[in-house]
């Protein structure tokens, strides 16, 4: 598999082209004359740069990238032509990734804390004393014999969870709480318990249906850019051999129209929570009508066609219909229209997930899946091909200590711990906490009920010492005790191996692009030093530089290893077994990773813990019975951020810096109010002052406020406040609205089974001021 | 500057005219293509070489959402070159309307006369700039920027005279439309599938309260 | 409804408004430059003694003006130590297409024209003074007619793009370019000729109320052309339809309909053929700042309302 860009286009051909033109699908061939990428030339010299191969981290999605140098500095951060799964682009967060490197509010020195915690007031310290203070506590804790008290926290450190993990385990602290995205948190342990997987991979290029649920990955998707190149694609005419595929159908279900909402084919505003029902009610057709694939279910699942025909009988389309506003003539179509278009897949994410009866709805979206035989099928939905790294040896063992605080008791399910409950659970005294660490995480600002959170790190009795690690001084920082600066992901190496499209694994490096800026260090680097200064044995389990560490992470992959390993990598950026065609229905190896070895429709765990074993829907206590002046709180995210991490990045901020409450605009005249007038949002939580914006496409019963804005620290540009620097530009800065952060009124809730952040379950008011 | 192309098959050489073609039913109006340039030009705040209009129309539940990324056009009469008092506009022989960094005295009578309103006074460097294609990566042989991270690949962009060439072959096989075609200016930006309500700068405003930002 | 005007725009650019108040400024002062220069040539020319000393006060204040004009236009510029630039007059430096480049050429030849004219005038050296005024009129016309195609070649606006601009231009000049003529000739009347006759004064204030009437029928021409372009765009396009919008009921129909029409021409209009007010100077210098004031308010909506309708 040699996947140029340029030769992609030979097989995938343009698409989009109106009519049948066979013609001009031969003419696709010659794709655009002028190279695509990978160079960049000086505008003055017309010099090509020096170009490092790179992976982006501005979001999960993790595409290939350039650096771009000249003179020792970061010129530019273009995309990679080559990379598997990101072919050549760059979503704006990733070329805004410069304006993260050379934000002139970073981070660049470690603070201590002078005044009281959370007034704000800061010396510099060396990263001697750091290291010296901090060595001195976890000595004191280890000596004490409470390793355990040491947590440490991050909450989307993808690639580094690894080494931190190794950490805290070789300390002896089994709370290393450095998990994937809250946003996937339910979803994660939905498919885990379906089919022993993380999540789905649409093999989307090939697919000929998409039926997308609470997911917009034209805008915000853990894979977007790969993911929206390839469903644009889609949706043109497609070349296959000699054969023209029609385009794919996309069906989208959200509360608001989305950009891909407002492309599809068809846009069902759905009420809030209610997926759940229309996907059981869609199976429920399915297997009425006989449109099933009895040879998948029959082999591959472990629960009957006859039986599952039995649970469906009461989730009709009439009673979905119901619940869910959407109509049960329409439901009935798109089922037959799933079930009889081959190869289909469903898309689901934070719509679904975002809510406490995620896990439900998530099974019973990947049900659908199943029983049309889409399983992991060209062009279907399939199971993630990654490469898993190994550890250097020794590797500590896992330390044997129970903890609450990564298997809450009340959530037996919960794979992964329940990243919501820490705060709580430090609050009620459940975990013991004495040097609590966070690196790559946000909560004040990104977090359910942040008020509450801010008034726990403020706390010093609930926890004693905080260290905050991150590049810019963010709302959570500024509760810290010690803040050190973190290397941003140009400065990093590291390995990811994302899930990959083209369905064979690859593996990505992260190279820095250039040296860490001021006094920033790498996680890994902080960590091997840090246990470099400890007792113990930390030191034998950190006998190795940052290279070694790498060299020893892909010690498994043989194709890696002969192609040149790490030298290969630090060349192209990537790497993926060239001759190895893309495999599919893979679980007939080895079957499913479920207990079963098979698609688990009927879970043994679920009813273990007490929980419905088949998929079920679950009403969501809050949004039922919703009131005339109540509204569901939507809480999403836009195109060019990334949460909060994008704030400071100018060229984004500029495009997006304010975030009205969008209403239906019909509902707005109905009750009286006006476009962009002021008005308090309030819920159970708290109230926010914000104002409206009236459209048209979203949910009568809905207020949708976008994430990403709305600081209240980090940094002068997210908060709107032009300024003299270096960056010339930046004294240029023209808007004056920076926005409202919505988290402060979002409730915090969690769903029982999966343990994830029901973050767009509040009910709230609006009072007019 | 222009590079001649091969002689073709009826032995008569052509040159090159680049043209750039949007197709509306890729695009997902990510704005990727306006943040590149951005970066690859150090286009200052406040200003742009290539935004993305983003509209939405109908009526709930029947509403979609229309994308129009904008650019200078690179006219074939441009009308911004005619006006130009200083020859600080010119023409390249491959069509890419330029502005000499040296000469423009910052006049603003070409962004007074542009119907597309594409060109903008760097504040930093007080002369006129607009988008160029990209020229300096066009003479290296590279894509312009904003073509080369389009994520929906809607941004084909090539030589309009070669007929092998891919932005040939999909404006000779699909409907094109530009930018206020009855001006005259003969724009060389293409839109395949563009929305009329998006293309109409006076939809969907309230005209007495749009607000004008300073020309520097 | 109609789903197709159920619009709404969630992104878009900010919209650039290159020609500002300088603009406006430069406008007014060519304008009021060419019509002082036109009224005082009519005068040198049409021969009579009595017409003699407008011809002089308008052979000061053209070249007056002329030097404020371009000043305005060296602020505006963001590069104003290259203007030299414009000066060139090099093949493949200078682009003799441009409106600008004319009005440069213009604003060299015009003022040296003038100032030769007034030497003459006021060293009541009369074939040459006629010569030169002679030279001067289409001078004059041109400089103000030049200023009327830097807006009409000003395609993106439909406000501009039409072929009366250079016209109304001129015609507006006229109009301002008396009324200033009419309050220099009153100040004249009033303050410097302490030591003339009664009946001197008697006939240079019949002179100037010759001058109203004068005024009157100017701005009746100026209305008639204003009305014509107004019923025109109201119906040429959208855009156009849109300023139409904007100068009559929208953002500057105080402007335009407040300040120009009724205050700047309906009102002095009424004054200099009123018989109670069109002989009285207070009257007459009123309807004059009125008119001058107005014929700013057009120079303002023209070139800022003209910018006003966005193009994306
Ligand atoms: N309203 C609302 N809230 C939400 C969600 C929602 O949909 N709506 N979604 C939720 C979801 S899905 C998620 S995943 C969370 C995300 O919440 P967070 O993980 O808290 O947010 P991020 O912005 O991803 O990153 C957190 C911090 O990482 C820092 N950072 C970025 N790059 C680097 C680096 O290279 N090194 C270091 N050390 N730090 C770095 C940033 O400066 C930022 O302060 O938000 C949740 N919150
Ligand atoms: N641009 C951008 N991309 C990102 C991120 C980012 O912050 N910005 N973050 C990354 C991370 S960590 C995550 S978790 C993902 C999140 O990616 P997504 O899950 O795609 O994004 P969200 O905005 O959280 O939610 C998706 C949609 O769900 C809709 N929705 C809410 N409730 C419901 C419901 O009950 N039913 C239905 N059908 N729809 C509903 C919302 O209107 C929203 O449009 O994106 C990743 N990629
Ligand atoms: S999708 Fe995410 S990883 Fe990819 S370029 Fe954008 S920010 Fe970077
Ligand atoms: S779009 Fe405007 S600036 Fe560009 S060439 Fe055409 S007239 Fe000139
Ligand atoms: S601003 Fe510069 S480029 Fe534009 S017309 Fe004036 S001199 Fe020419
Ligand atoms: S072609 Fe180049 S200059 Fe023009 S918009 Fe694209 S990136 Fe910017
Ligand atoms: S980058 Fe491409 S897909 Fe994205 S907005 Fe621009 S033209 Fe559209
Ligand atoms: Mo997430």
């Amino acid at each position: 598999m040699k996947l140029s860009r340029r030769d992609l286009f030979k097989y995938t051909a343009m698409g989009g082209l109106l009519l049948g033109l066979e013609k001009s699908f031969d003419h696709m061939a010659q794709a655009m004359e002028l190279v695509e990428g990978g160079s960049e030339v000086s505008r003055t010299t017309g010099k090509f740069l020096k170009a490092v191969p790179s992976t982006c981290l501005n979001c999960y999605a993790r595409c290939g990238n350039f650096g771009f140098t000249a003179y020792g500095g970061l010129i530019k951060i273009g995309p990679n032509t080559d990379h598997p799964n990101s072919r050549g682009r760059m979503c704006a967060k990733g070329q805004a990734g410069l304006n993260k490197v050379y934000d002139p509010d970073r981070l660049l020195a470690p603070i201590k804390r002078v005044g009281k915690r959370g007034e704000g007031k800061w010396k510099k310290i060396t990263w001697e004393e750091v290291y010296v203070e901090l060595a001195q506590r976890l000595n004191d804790l280890k000596s004490n014999g409470r390793p355990e008290e040491f947590v440490f926290q991050s909450d989307r450190d993808i690639t580094t969870q690894d080494i931190t993990r190794r950490f805290c385990h070789a300390f002896g602290s089994p709370n290393a709480l450095v998990n994937h995205p809250v946003g996937g948190w339910n979803k994660r342990v939905a498919q885990q318990l379906s089919w022993g997987a993380d999540y789905e991979v649409p093999d989307v290029a090939n697919t000929q249906y998409l039926l997308i649920f609470g997911s917009n990955p034209y805008e915000a998707h853990y894979l977007r850019t790969s993911f929206v190149q390839r469903i644009t694609e889609a949706r043109g005419l497609r070349k296959e051999g000699s054969l023209i595929k029609p385009k794919a159908k996309m069906v989208v279900f959200d509360v608001r129209l989305t950009q891909t909402g407002g492309r599809a084919d068809e846009w069902y505003p759905i009420r809030p929570g209610t997926d759940g029902a229309v996907a059981l009610a869609m199976a429920h057709v399915i297997m009425d009508e006989n449109l099933y694939d009895n040879d998948f279910i029959s082999h591959w699942c472990n629960y009957s066609a006859s039986k599952l025909k039995h649970h469906l009988k009461g989730f009709t389309p009439e009673w979905a219909e119901k619940i869910s506003g959407v109509k049960a003539a329409d439901i009935k179509r798109l089922a037959r229209e799933f079930a009889g278009s081959k190869p289909a897949s469903t898309v689901s994410t934070g719509g679904v997930g975002k809510h406490v009866n995620g896990v439900d709805s998530e099974r019973a979206i990947a049900l659908l899946n199943a029983i049309t035989g889409n399983v992991d099928v060209k062009g279907g939905y399939c199971l993630p091909r990654q490469y898993t790294f190994d550890q250097p040896k020794p590797v500590p063992p896992v330390p044997n200590i129970k903890s609450e605080l990564l298997h809450p008791s009340k959530f037996p399910l919960a794979m992964y711990e329940v990243p919501s409950r820490v705060f709580p659970m430090i609050k009620d005294g459940s975990a013991n906490v004495s040097l609590f660490m966070t690196y790559q995480y946000n909560p004040i600002y990104s977090r359910a009920e942040s008020g509450f959170i801010q008034q726990i790190l403020k706390d010093e009795e609930l926890i004693p010492y905080f260290v905050c690690i991150d590049s810019v001084y963010t709302e959570t920082a500024k509760y810290a005790d010690m803040v050190l600066p973190a290397a941003t992901f140009a400065e990093r190496w590291e390995l990811e191996s994302p899930p990959a499209f083209e369905m064979v694994p690859f593996v990505s490096l992260r190279q820095p692009l250039i040296k860490p800026l001021g006094e920033s260090v790498s996680i890994t680097n902080f960590l091997i030093t840090l246990a470099q200064r400890l007792d113990g044995e930390m030191k034998k389990y950190f006998d190795f530089t940052p290279r070694q560490y790498l060299e020893a992470q892909i010690e498994g992959i043989s194709g890696l290893k002969k192609a040149g390993g790490l030298e290969y990598l630090k060349k192209k950026g990537f790497w993926y077994d060239e001759s190895a065609k893309p495999k599919y229905r893979i679980y007939r190896k080895k079957g499913f990773n479920t207990p079963s070895g098979k698609f688990e429709i009927y879970s043994k765990k679920l009813e273990k813990a007490g929980f419905n074993p088949l998929p079920t829907y679950t009403m969501i206590p809050v949004l039922e019975n919703i009131q005339e002046e109540e509204f569901s709180l939507i809480v999403y995210q836009t195109r060019v951020h990334t949460h909060d991490r994008t704030a400071n990045c100018m060229w984004l901020t500029e495009i997006i810096h304010d975030n009205p409450a969008f209403m239906n605009a019909d509902t707005m005249s109905r009750l009286g109010l006006r476009d962009s007038e002021d008005v308090m949002i309030v819920s159970k939580v708290s109230s926010i002052k914000i104002k409206l914006k009236g459209i048209q496409g979203i949910h009568p019963k809905c207020i949708a406020i976008s994430d990403n804005v709305g600081h209240t620290e980090f940094g002068r540009i997210a908060r709107a406040i032009p300024f003299e620097s270096e960056i010339k530009t930046t004294k240029l800065l023209w808007w004056e609205e920076k926005g409202v952060n919505p988290k402060p009124i979002v409730s915090l809730k969690i769903d029982p089974i999966g343990g994830g952040e029901a973050l767009m379950d509040t009910k709230v008011w609006i009072r007019k001021i | 500057m222009a590079k001649e192309l091969e002689p073709s098959r009826d032995g008569r050489k052509r040159k090159i005219r680049y043209a750039m073609l949007v197709d509306l039913r890729r695009c997902v109006g990510c704005q990727s293509c306006s943040v590149a340039c951005k970066s690859e030009n150090e286009v200052p705040l406040g200003k742009f070489r290539t935004w993305v209009k983003v509209i939405e129309k109908g009526r709930y539940p029947d509403v979609s959402r229309h994308f129009l990324p904008s650019f200078c056009n690179n006219c074939a009469k441009p009308i911004c070159n005619r006006n130009c008092p200083v020859k600080a506009t010119y023409v390249r022989d491959d069509g890419i309307v330029m502005v000499n960094m040296h000469r423009c005295i910052g006049c603003m009578y070409c962004m007074a006369s542009c119907p597309y309103d594409v060109r903008y006074i760097n504040p930093l460097r007080k002369i006129v700039q607009k988008c160029d294609w990209c020229a300096h990566r066009l003479d290296a042989g590279l894509l312009p920027a904003c073509v080369e991270t389009c994520l929906g690949r809607a941004l084909i962009f090539g030589d309009i005279n070669d007929p092998n060439s891919e932005i040939s072959q999909l404006m000779s096989t699909n409907p094109v439309v530009t930018l206020k075609p009855a001006l005259d200016t003969q724009p060389h930006v293409f839109y395949i599938g563009a929305d009329a309500d998006a293309m109409d700068p006076t939809k969907g405003i309230d005209i007495d309260h749009v607000h004008f930002h300073e020309p520097y | 409804m109609d789903v197709g005007s159920q619009v709404t725009v969630l992104y878009n650019a900010p919209h650039l408004m290159p020609f500002q108040l300088p603009i406006a400024q430069y406008f007014y002062f060519t304008g009021l430059s060419a019509g002082s220069f036109v009224i005082s040539v009519i005068a040198v020319l049409g021969g009579k003694v009595e017409y003699k000393p407008l011809g002089r006060i308008g052979a000061i204040l053209a070249p007056l003006c002329l030097v404020l004009a371009p000043l305005n236009l060296l602020v505006d510029m963001t590069q104003p130590l290259r203007a030299w630039h414009l000066m060139t007059y090099l093949p493949g430096y200078v682009n003799f297409k441009s409106p600008i480049t004319y009005g440069v050429i213009l604003l060299t030849v015009y003022p040296i024209s003038a100032t030769i004219y007034a030497y003459f005038v006021y060293s009541n050296n009369h074939k040459m003074s006629k010569f030169f005024a002679i030279i001067g009129i289409p001078l004059a016309i041109a400089v103000h007619g030049y200023t009327g195609f830097i807006l009409a070649l000003g395609k993106g606006r439909a406000l501009w793009n039409t072929s009366l601009m250079p016209t109304l231009f001129i015609v507006s000049a006229m109009v301002s370019g008396i009324a200033l003529m009419i309050i220099m000739a009153i100040v004249r009347n009033v303050f410097l000729m302490k030591n003339a006759t009664a009946e001197e004064r008697q006939k240079d204030a019949k002179l100037i109320h010759g001058l109203g009437g004068f005024l009157g029928a100017a701005i009746i021409t100026d209305m008639f052309l204003l009305f014509n372009a107004v019923l025109v765009i109201l119906t040429s396009s959208k855009e156009a339809f849109e300023a139409a919008h904007l100068l009559l009921w929208g953002k500057f129909s105080m402007e335009f309909i407040g300040i120009e029409i009724v205050l700047g021409s309906l009102i002095p209009l009424f004054i200099v053929y009123y018989p109670k007010t069109k002989n009285s100077f207070k009257w007459l210098t009123f309807a004059s700042l009125l008119t001058m004031i107005g014929i700013f308010a057009m120079r303002f909506t023209v070139v800022v309302g003209g910018q006003s309708v966005p193009l994306h």
